[in-house]
């Protein structure tokens, strides 16, 4: 059985699996029964300056009879007396000392009430600070959150404010609505920050009732807009958390947040630079235990893999992560349809012949029987005809070995801008067109 | 035609002017592709359009090659 534990800038738990900032972790009660489910840590529901909730706050995003593809929701900060999160905190912390306490902060822009704050969270005994700099909705048309967050000398300035007076260790969590997520994230490694946690939750609209016209959530009949989670934001977040790891002024650790849903999710996060990952909306669709196969999944993972701890998962496919124009143009896929699971339903016929690059034929043998095949000098590879097959192995996309060295498309803009350097001048030879 | 034949038949033509050492002297992309001159050791030239992608990737890695041959490094 593999070392589950991590160390994320000197915040240690038992496994990677943390709850993140949100409903889940609003209470003391919430918080130890997740410990005792399983969870490895917990990052408490934000706490700041007093807000006070709507009535129908959450929605969801079904598709195609998945519930819960998408997650959005309006709901702010905590609207419990700082004194009581801190007592619970205290408790927590005290039952579970080995677990992970971060507790999460959001307050105005201002040094004395981040001072505040920080001095009166951190003398409960708490593991770390985790900066809300992403919430989208509410807190931001207050100037905090999201509001604060997008703005990279906010970022810096709140998390220098925060590193002044804090003594634990400081992850700023970052919002998603922004072009750029490594220009805040370098600004948070500027302010001092000891980590950063990505993503916060993604500006949504669930949905408009076409009965009613309401939006959905609505409250009263009038909507707002919210924060969007869950499974279908977790490529976002992967990519943004890949974007932070591999750019060498954002030096920190990260802990990976956004649609993680299992053990797998969770070490692709680790693949792309996370050293652990934070979980919310799993957790409010199937519950605590869920925990319990992600431990399970993850040791059998590290296991098979033959890796001792799941720290050697942390960043191993980031040097596979790149610049579009760093990319082999000499590589060469096409798809291959293998006849005996093929069920020709014609879908990568259709698909190919309208949309992509119609080199899929559809033909008869001659007793009648009908099939598809791949023209293979004419298919570019570009995967659509497998993405769309119902059929697990009845297409696979096959490399052709171009024979050619690898040549990217920045290696081939310095040759063609070398080309004419290299050669002499024609000397006024006739030019014959082609 | 197909895009393969649209490569082939534009492969060919390259192929033809670099089996009789012509190397490629130009290169000039614009919207409709690439416009390359080649240029043969006696002095004649020619310009040939490529407008397929495969073309162009082909001509590509001629030219890195050529320039291989000649010492240059895509390092530098």
């Amino acid at each position: 059985m593999a070392d589950l534990r991590i160390n994320l800038a000197g915040i240690s738990s038992p496994n990677p699996f943390w709850l993140a900032s949100a409903p889940p972790t609003n209470t003391g009660y919430q918080v130890q029964r997740a410990f005792e489910a399983g969870w490895g840590g917990a990052v408490w529901k934000t706490l700041g300056d007093p807000i006070i909730n709507t009535s129908s706050r959450f929605a969801a995003v079904h598709f195609n009879g998945q519930r819960v593809a998408g997650f959005n929701n309006i709901e702010l900060i905590t609207d419990r007396p700082l004194e009581v999160n801190l007592k619970e905190i205290y408790e927590t912390k005290k039952r579970f000392p080995n677990h992970a306490v971060v507790v999460s902060l959001m307050v105005e822009p201002n040094r004395e009430k981040w001072h505040e704050i920080v001095k009166k969270v951190e003398a409960v005994g708490v593991d770390g600070l985790e900066l809300n700099f992403g919430c989208p909705h509410g807190m931001a048309e207050r100037g905090m959150g999201s509001a604060s967050g997008q703005q990279p000398d906010l970022v810096e300035a709140q998390t220098m404010w925060a590193k002044e007076a804090a003594q634990t260790p400081v992850i700023v969590k970052l919002t998603p609505n922004i072009t750029d997520i490594t220009a805040t994230a370098k600004a948070a490694v500027r302010g001092g920050a000891d980590a950063i946690s990505l993503i916060n939750t993604i500006n949504s609209l669930a949905g408009v009732d076409l009965d009613t016209w309401n939006t959905i959530p609505h409250v009263g009949g009038k909507g707002a807009h919210g924060g969007y989670c869950g499974p279908a934001v977790k490529p976002i977040a992967l990519n943004m958390v890949a974007e932070c790891a591999r750019n060498a002024q954002v030096n920190v650790p990260i802990s990976g947040i956004g649609g993680v849903s299992n053990w797998r999710d969770a070490v692709e996060f680790m693949l792309m630079g996370a050293t652990g990952v934070q979980v919310c909306t799993a957790a409010m669709h199937h519950g605590f235990s869920i925990v319990e196969d992600m431990i399970d999944g993850l040791n059998n993972y590290l296991d098979e893999k033959g890796l001792q701890s799941v720290t050697e998962l942390i960043g191993r496919s980031v040097p596979r992560y790149s610049d579009w124009g760093d990319l082999d143009l000499n590589y060469h896929v096409v798809a291959r349809i293998h006849e005996e699971n093929c069920i020709v339903c014609n879908k990568c016929h259709i698909a190919c012949e309208d949309t992509s690059h119609q080199c899929i034929e559809r033909l008869t043998t001659d007793d009648g029987r009908a099939y598809l095949k791949v023209r293979e000098e004419d298919c570019v590879g570009c995967n659509l005809c497998s993405i769309v097959c119902p059929v697990e192995d009845a297409i696979s996309m096959v490399e052709i070995p171009s024979g050619e060295l690898p040549m990217s498309w920045n290696q081939r803009q310095k040759a063609i801008a070398s080309v004419g350097d290299s050669n002499e001048a024609p000397g006024g030879a006739n030019k014959e067109a082609v | 035609m197909s895009a393969y034949q649209e490569f082939m038949e534009e492969k060919e033509k390259l192929d033809a002017y670099i089996s009789r050492q012509f190397r490629i002297h130009s290169v000039v992309e614009n919207l409709s592709g690439t416009t390359i001159e080649l240029v043969h050791p006696g002095g004649e030239s020619a310009v040939l359009q490529l407008l397929s992608a495969d073309a162009r990737k082909y001509m590509s890695n001629l030219v890195v090659k050529q320039l291989a041959s000649s010492g240059w490094n895509d390092a530098g």
